[in-house]
């Protein structure tokens, strides 16, 4: 092969050559076991090369590696802290304890009358009767009013 | 472990609020009726067997034991019992044997109650209506004359409308 012959085959190896020019070279190639052999040599050299080429690396700058790391900080920093909460919602976390003690206390203190008493009282007695019994069973919830009378 | 009390404090103040509406619906129920529902029943309370007459029944057992753990007697017998719907302070009277009657006049926060033994006025009772609308009972309470061991109550209670 001569010198043009080879740089075409170089070309067609790697694809520079149109498809017309690539099928002539090919017919060629089918001709010539020499231009065979040298194409299977530079396809085998292609392959190693590139399975070896070394991994590019962009050069970075002193201010950009730390302009990295003061924005991962910063996202961190935003992580951490709690979700703003409205006013309202942070006083009532506040009335809570508050209005559960209230609710206690009512639940368990009686129900009171208007006029402040819960058990029956005698406003009344007739002359014959100097003094009367009231008493009161929180646990049968009766209320008695001893009556003196004349007799049923 | 914060959010834990956090959050027991929130259910807390949830069943506090709603056991304060239970009671302010409660508390306005009975004082937003204006109606109130009466039995009233004349007990003989007595040692003795329970004689043979037709008139006088066995109490609700539930009144009857009530009773057992409150007074001494063993029987309590109905003689007599009267069922009456009050108004606002509309009095009425109610002849509960020959020689025992009594007035009730509904206040809306109490019950008046009044006694008459042989027409003779012997007592004025203000009763609290609260208690009697979950259930509880008035008693006014005396000495047989006729039987010395033996006594009489009127138990007022409220019924349900």
């Amino acid at each position: 092969m001569n010198h043009q012959e080879q740089l075409k085959l170089q070309a067609y190896l790697d694809g520079e050559l149109s498809s017309r020019q690539a099928r002539r070279f090919a017919e060629y190639l089918a001709q010539e076991p020499a231009a065979q052999e040298l194409l299977a040599e530079l396809r085998q050299t292609k392959s190693v090369l590139s399975a070896h080429d070394p991994e590019l690396k962009v050069p970075q700058s002193r201010e950009f590696y730390w302009a990295q790391i003061e924005r991962s900080l910063q996202s961190l920093a935003s992580a951490a802290q709690p979700a703003s909460t409205s006013p309202i919602l942070a006083w009532l976390k506040w009335l809570a304890p508050i209005g559960a003690a209230a609710g206690l206390v009512l639940w368990l203190a009686p129900f009171p009358s208007s006029s402040g008493q819960y058990w029956p009282f005698v406003i009344e007695n007739s002359a014959a009767e100097a003094s009367c019994i009231t008493f009161h069973s929180d646990s049968e919830g009766i209320s008695v009013v001893w009556v003196d009378t004349s007799g049923i | 472990m914060i959010d834990r009390c956090a959050q027991m404090i929130r259910l807390l103040f949830a069943l506090g609020m709603g056991w304060l509406l239970i009671g302010m619906s409660l508390n306005l129920s009975a004082a937003a009726t204006d109606e109130l529902a009466l039995k009233v029943q004349l007990v003989w309370a007595t040692d003795e067997a329970k004689p043979n007459d037709a008139k006088l029944k066995e109490l609700d057992h539930r009144l009857r034991d009530k009773l057992r753990r409150v007074f001494k007697w063993k029987n309590y017998l109905e003689v007599n019992q009267q069922r009456c719907s009050l108004p606002l302070n509309v009095v009425k009277r109610l002849r509960m044997s020959a020689k025992y009657e009594i007035e009730v006049k509904y206040l809306k926060d109490q019950v008046e109650v009044k006694s008459y033994g042989e027409g003779k006025f012997l007592k004025k009772v203000l009763q609290p209506t609260a208690p009697l609308m979950v259930g509880e009972f008035l008693i006014l309470a005396g000495d047989d004359k006729e039987k010395y061991e033996d006594a009489w109550f009127v138990v007022i209670s409220a019924e349900k409308p």
